[in-house]
């Protein structure tokens, strides 16, 4: 009863102490990045304050204004407060508050706000050479005329490939479309924001084997810890290789980077909303390539741009590598317990000279 | 006879229910939102959408090691010396030291405010810490367990050269492991469920423990407060799971003495 309580409860700080480490990174990543405005008075001191209209956020449920403000206790940080309809009116080139003085506005965000959200404010940022991936669900509007440093690439039924010399750091959707009006309805995708996805990807890997490898570590212990005379050292390198196992995943998390903009809005384990945005984006990439029957091979081509062939390929070498990973983190223990177990086996056979 | 133990029992089987119940509900509770069906959402919140709550955890349970480790070692100093050494005033002393133990806690709260006040330690952890390591419980536990040990065996270990400090650790501890492991539990649960002393002598939020903390969880869904009920009694339970025999021995012991 008490080696079951001990092996029960050892898994659970296990899980405890790696669910902190885990904890801090997911905030650390999920915490949306801003950019904001201070409300400011047109030419006339006694005109109402305005905000430039690139402050309203659009999405199903309507046009929203969202502001930040100071939280205590549990809430502690800079947080989002969305603004009630009534309090602003929407002008030709500005968005005017009727009913505050000033204030903080968020302007452009890494991915969709909600009220209360923590919020990490970004000035300034190094500035790029990015693609930007266009995909319309709707109707694509016509690119005639572009701003300045800004390219069409490729272009196709239902998606744009566009190259930024200029593009600011990080991306945010909202900087993306005041840019280009004619994104307005679509989902946009930045390369510099996928490939960081993808170079997360093994050690992303890497951090889930951990944790599989001391499940699995722990699996075996159980079986171990019956004989506890008969298994020490088993038990042992457990131990140890447990409290190690923690130490890497401090370090593998640390090195972790997720880009903000492909990150699901309420939760990171939300693996269905990853695999969408993925397919998504590189279904849209594959869709420029010409098909197949024009260069007369059974498979189908990649797209003529150099930076989506590249994408294509970055992605073909590292989308598996995760998977090998956390299927190490399995193997490796059971490994370790049956070369224990042989070593343990050859010492009780008897000895013939 | 019979009729005795079956009452005994159903008696038995309804205090453990009425004890189980609040915690299989908060359990139960904790699954379901306030907005209907069943959901994992408010677990993911307190064990991996924010470390907030699990940092708290830590924090706390860093006071508690702190304040069982000084415990343990004025208890077992001062209860061997109770128990185990003779000098003036001992009687007096335990004496006071049992009237102090039935003193309500309000009643020392506002002495020990002034005292952590002069000596500059209020808002601080150490504010916790000191006036906890000072229990007279614990001394008062391992007074009575100490005593169960024959003077002869001291007496012998002192004779083939053990020092106090050996005889601590190789003859007298050993042989009252369940004193120390009451003791330990004891402390480490007075120091985990803390309430007071934390509103009284801690002003700033980021220094409450998850005790008090606890409290102060967004009121928007009471679910949340419920999953970080859930985390808050892993410790307790791991320690009765583990040393329940130990305690009621521990306890016992004290008691027979």
């Amino acid at each position: 009863m008490k080696k079951k309580a001990l092996m029960i409860f050892v898994l659970l700080f296990w899980m405890l102490v790696a669910c902190t480490l885990l904890s801090v990174k997911v905030e650390e990543q999920m915490i949306p990045q801003v950019t904001t405005v201070t409300a400011s008075r047109g030419y006339s001191f006694d005109s109402d304050p305005e905000v430039p209209l690139s402050c309203l956020f659009f999405d199903s449920n309507g046009m929203h204004l969202y502001s930040t403000y100071e939280g205590t206790g549990w809430e502690a940080g800079i947080r989002v407060k969305e603004e009630s309809p009534s309090s602003y009116e929407v002008g030709e080139e500005s968005v005017i508050l009727t009913n505050s003085w000033s204030g903080t506005f968020i302007e452009f965000a890494s991915k969709p706000l909600k009220p209360g959200e923590l919020v990490s404010e970004k000035r300034g940022g190094e500035q790029i050479e990015d693609h930007w991936l266009a995909v319309f669900s709707q109707e694509k509007p016509e690119f005639s005329e572009l701003p300045e440093g800004v390219g069409l690439e490729e272009e196709n039924d239902g998606a744009v490939l566009l190259s930024i010399a200029k593009a600011q750091q990080p991306y945010m959707d909202g900087r993306a479309k005041s840019l280009v009006p004619e994104f307005f309805n679509a989902q946009v995708y930045s390369f510099a924001e996928m490939r960081k996805f993808l170079d997360a990807l093994p050690q992303v890997g890497l951090a889930a084997a951990m944790i599989l490898a001391a499940v699995t570590i722990w699996a075996c212990c159980c079986f171990m810890v019956k004989n506890v005379k008969k298994h020490w050292v088993g038990l042992l390198t457990g131990a140890v290789l447990g409290l190690l196992l923690l130490v890497g995943l401090h370090f593998v998390l640390g090195s972790v980077d997720l880009p903000s903009s492909l990150l699901p809005r309420e939760k990171i384990t939300d693996i269905g909303y990853f695999y969408q945005e993925y397919t998504e984006f590189f279904n849209a990439l594959k869709s420029f390539a010409p098909p197949a029957s024009e260069s007369g091979l059974l498979a189908p081509n990649l797209p003529k741009t150099p930076a989506a062939k590249e994408m294509i390929s970055y992605k073909n070498t590292l989308i598996m590598r995760p998977f090998l990973l956390m299927a190490l983190g399995i193997v490796l223990p059971l490994v370790l317990r049956f070369v224990e177990w042989a070593i343990l086996y050859k010492r009780s056979l008897p000895k013939i000279k | 006879m019979k009729r005795t133990s079956v009452f005994s029992g159903a008696f038995a089987l309804l205090l453990s229910f009425i004890s189980i119940a609040p915690f299989v509900y908060v359990l139960t509770l904790s699954f379901l939102p306030a907005s209907g069906g069943v959901t994992f959402d408010y677990y993911y919140d307190v064990f991996l959408g924010s470390p907030q709550y699990l940092l708290r955890f830590w924090k706390s349970m860093g006071i508690c090691l702190c304040i069982v480790a000084g415990q343990l070692v004025v208890s077992i100093l001062a209860g061997y010396g109770f128990a185990k050494c003779d000098f003036p005033g001992k009687n007096g002393l335990l004496f006071v030291l049992m009237i102090l133990m039935v003193l309500p806690l309000q009643v020392t709260l506002a002495p020990n405010y002034i005292m952590l006040d002069k000596l500059g330690l209020l808002d601080t952890y150490s504010a916790l810490i000191f006036p906890s390591v000072f229990i007279p419980l614990g001394t008062f536990i391992l007074t009575q367990s100490f005593k169960s040990v024959s003077d002869d065996i001291i007496d012998a270990a002192k004779l083939d050269g053990c020092g106090l400090f050996g005889l601590l650790t190789k003859v007298v501890l050993p042989m009252n492991s369940s004193g120390l492991v009451c003791v330990t539990l004891l402390s480490f649960l007075d120091g985990w469920n803390m309430v007071e002393q934390p509103i009284a002598y801690i002003k700033d939020f980021v220094r409450y423990p998850i005790s008090v903390a606890l409290a102060y969880v967004p009121p928007t869904d009471p679910t949340l407060q419920l999953v970080c009920c859930i985390l808050v009694v892993i410790p307790p339970l791991f320690l009765f799971t583990y040393f329940n025999r130990e305690l009621v021995e521990g306890i016992v012991l004290a008691e027979v003495k």
